[in-house]
């Protein structure tokens, strides 16, 4: 096949997956954090405003953080520790733009989400034919990653999590070329890529850590090697230096925030998480809790291909090992022969420990695994990994090959469907190894998004004043001031001891309490029937219920 | 040396993971009762029994036994006795 035709290809993937998007951005639901974010940016903007002395930009930013004010919400200049790769430059848009209907405010966020994913698609591309040199797997591997359901669904409402893989892509593919050509450049762009990475999640630290470690693997082996110092001590350098500039709640009392930042850690999200039936405490779950969701929430074919990639590094690594005395030092490495099979270890090394740490270490998980959904780059890496093992193999049986490739085209059509079920609700998604009752067990809408979908369905509220409340935990009315001018002037939220008088309930069926001991805080009322709910491959989304007396 | 370290970070790690699934499982499990016999949403369940219980004492002709009555009776009169001695 020519050139011309294997880019056609890559092209027409990419122009699939982008359409896609634009084509859907509109109709997801809004996530509970969504307003915080938004006045992170302000508050952030006006800073950096005021810092560089844009007063008509202060002005705006200012005026901007004061319509965003709620009472339930964090106060944005305590919690203001967040990173602010994406919020700033989303509320600056929004001033461009001059958004001032609060639903495009948010949709236009929804739409830079998108395009941040995106871009870290194209660097998942990059970095796969950068170690498979094979145009077609690396689509692959691009087309698996897009077509995992809570990816999906989260890359369009999930700012935090769907930022940080794209940082971590584009880190990692700067490691990778850094290790092709270990030169000042390269590890720069490491640096500077893995800085924006840490300042979104915490977990970005993996990065410098696991660079260290790579460091001393080839020190262990190979003596000479300890030259290459200047340039680890250069990356270590530039990166907290990165990381400083793009704080900027560092650039003053800077000990003091970073000592702060690691406080505050614990007092984020749920106490409880409602887990295989039962309630957990969040900083006390049970070891097998990251496995099971990787297991229920990863499509059956990424899930399969995965565990044969496992199996493979496994391999690898134990033949590695038993043949560490008979290596000659001057020639490979203990874990690696060459520079792809350490692209594959590292990949796979971090993955482990990560795993590992997170399973056994009691770190503090809420909201099913979406805290460590990166997590999924490292399995697409190792099923891609699969592919190109089996490929390997078979490419010379015609026969095998044309079952094979039936069988996956066939899957990812599958996959396609169930993401087309799912819509546009992929961030609760469950794969078909699971029985209608074990979907019962585990928290389904933990970011409210069906809030919006619930307050649009609520029967003649254009024509009359309807009051509303939430039965379940969720700050229902955060959502108010999206929906249109009409409707929002006829809702009322009750509260409290209230809840009784309201027209309508709303339930996300999700609980700050454990509700199997006593329920009454969240018990629903005599005088209310359940009136609708939405079921989406017999997961229940919300339920909303109607006052009959 | 190498293979020492190896070796080392391979036992250790292996020796932190049987020892989670085991004596860390169990500490787990004790800790999630523990937190749940102290929740407050616990604390209301039995005073809602008791209240529970309670009403059905007072539904009933004969929550109590003539013996136990007598006993009781007994001993109520003993402390009073005693109380005002």
């Amino acid at each position: 096949m020519t050139m011309f035709k294997r880019n056609s290809c890559v092209y027409l993937v990419f122009l699939g997956i982008l359409i896609t998007g634009l084509l859907v951005y509109p109709d997801y639901g809004f996530n509970i954090d969504e307003k915080f974010h938004r006045a992170n940016g302000f508050y952030w903007l006006k800073f950096l405003a005021n810092f560089f002395k844009i007063d008509s930009l202060y002005e705006l930013s200012h005026l901007k953080l004061l319509s965003t004010s709620s009472y339930s919400q964090f106060p944005i200049d305590i919690h203001n520790k967040y990173g602010i790769i994406f919020d700033v430059p989303a509320a600056l848009l929004e001033i461009l733009l001059k958004l001032e209907e609060p639903i495009k405010q948010y949709q236009i966020r929804h739409l830079m989400l998108f395009i941040y994913f995106f871009v870290g698609l194209i660097f998942f591309y990059k970095l796969l034919l950068n170690r498979f040199t094979n145009i077609y797997i690396s689509l692959l591997g691009v087309i698996f990653f897009f077509l995992i359901p809570r990816i999906f669904g989260d890359s369009f409402q999930n700012y935090k999590d769907t930022v940080f893989i794209t940082f971590l892509i584009i880190s990692i593919y700067y490691y990778f070329i850094s290790q092709d050509n270990f030169n000042y450049k390269n590890i720069a762009l490491f640096a500077l890529f893995s800085s924006l990475a840490t300042s979104t999640r915490i977990f970005g630290i993996l990065l410098p850590l696991s660079f260290i470690l790579f460091y001393f693997l080839e020190i262990l082996c190979n003596k000479k090697d300890i030259k290459k110092y200047k340039k680890v001590i250069f990356y270590l350098i530039l990166y907290f230096l990165f990381l400083y500039i793009q704080m900027p709640v560092l650039w003053e009392n800077t000990i003091q925030k970073i000592n702060e930042f690691f406080t505050e850690l614990s007092t984020y999200g749920s106490e409880l998480v409602y887990f295989n039936g039962d309630f957990y405490s969040t900083t006390d779950l049970p070891y097998s809790y990251l496995f099971i969701w990787i297991v229920i929430t990863t499509p059956v074919l990424q899930l399969a291909l995965f565990f044969i990639g496992l199996g493979i590094n496994f391999k690898n690594l134990y033949i590695n090992l038993i043949k560490i005395d008979k290596t000659k030092k001057s020639v490979s490495y203990d874990f690696w022969n060459n520079l792809l099979e350490k692209k594959d270890f590292y990949i796979f090394i971090n993955f482990i420990i990560i795993f590992l740490a997170i399973s056994f270490l009691d770190f503090k998980l809420y909201n099913s695994w979406r805290l460590v959904y990166f997590l999924n780059f490292f399995i697409i890496y190792i099923a891609v990994l699969a592919i190109n093992e089996i490929y390997k193999k078979i490419k010379n049986n015609f026969k095998i090959f044309n079952f094979l490739g039936i069988v996956l085209i066939l899957l990812i059509f599958f996959n396609i469907y169930r993401l087309n079920l799912y819509h546009p609700y992929q961030s609760f998604y469950f794969n078909e190894l699971l029985t209608k009752n074990f979907k019962q067990k585990f928290e389904i809408d933990y970011t409210g998004l069906s809030g919006i979908e619930f307050l649009r369905n609520i029967p003649n509220l254009e024509e009359k004043k309807i009051k509303v409340a939430a039965i379940s935990w969720y700050p229902i009315w955060r959502m108010v001031e999206l929906l249109d001018e009409r409707k929002k002037n006829n809702i009322q939220i009750l509260f409290s001891e209230k809840i009784k008088e309201a027209d309508y309930l709303y339930s996300n069926r999700i609980y700050n309490n454990n509700i199997k001991i006593n329920d009454k805080r969240y018990r629903i009322p005599e005088n209310f029937i359940k009136f609708k709910e939405l079921i989406v491959d017999d997961i229940i989304i919300y339920e909303m219920y109607k006052r009959i007396k | 040396m190498r293979i020492f370290i190896y070796k080392s970070v391979f036992v250790a790690v292996l020796f932190f993971i049987v020892f989670s699934i085991t004596f860390g499982q169990v500490k787990k499990e004790i800790n999630k009762k523990v937190s749940e016999l102290t929740s407050g949403e616990y604390v209301e369940k039995i005073k809602d029994e008791i209240r529970e219980g309670m009403r059905n004492a007072i539904e009933k002709d004969d929550y109590i036994n003539d013996n136990d009555a007598e006993l009781i009776r007994k001993f109520l009169l003993k402390i009073e006795s005693e109380i005002n001695r």
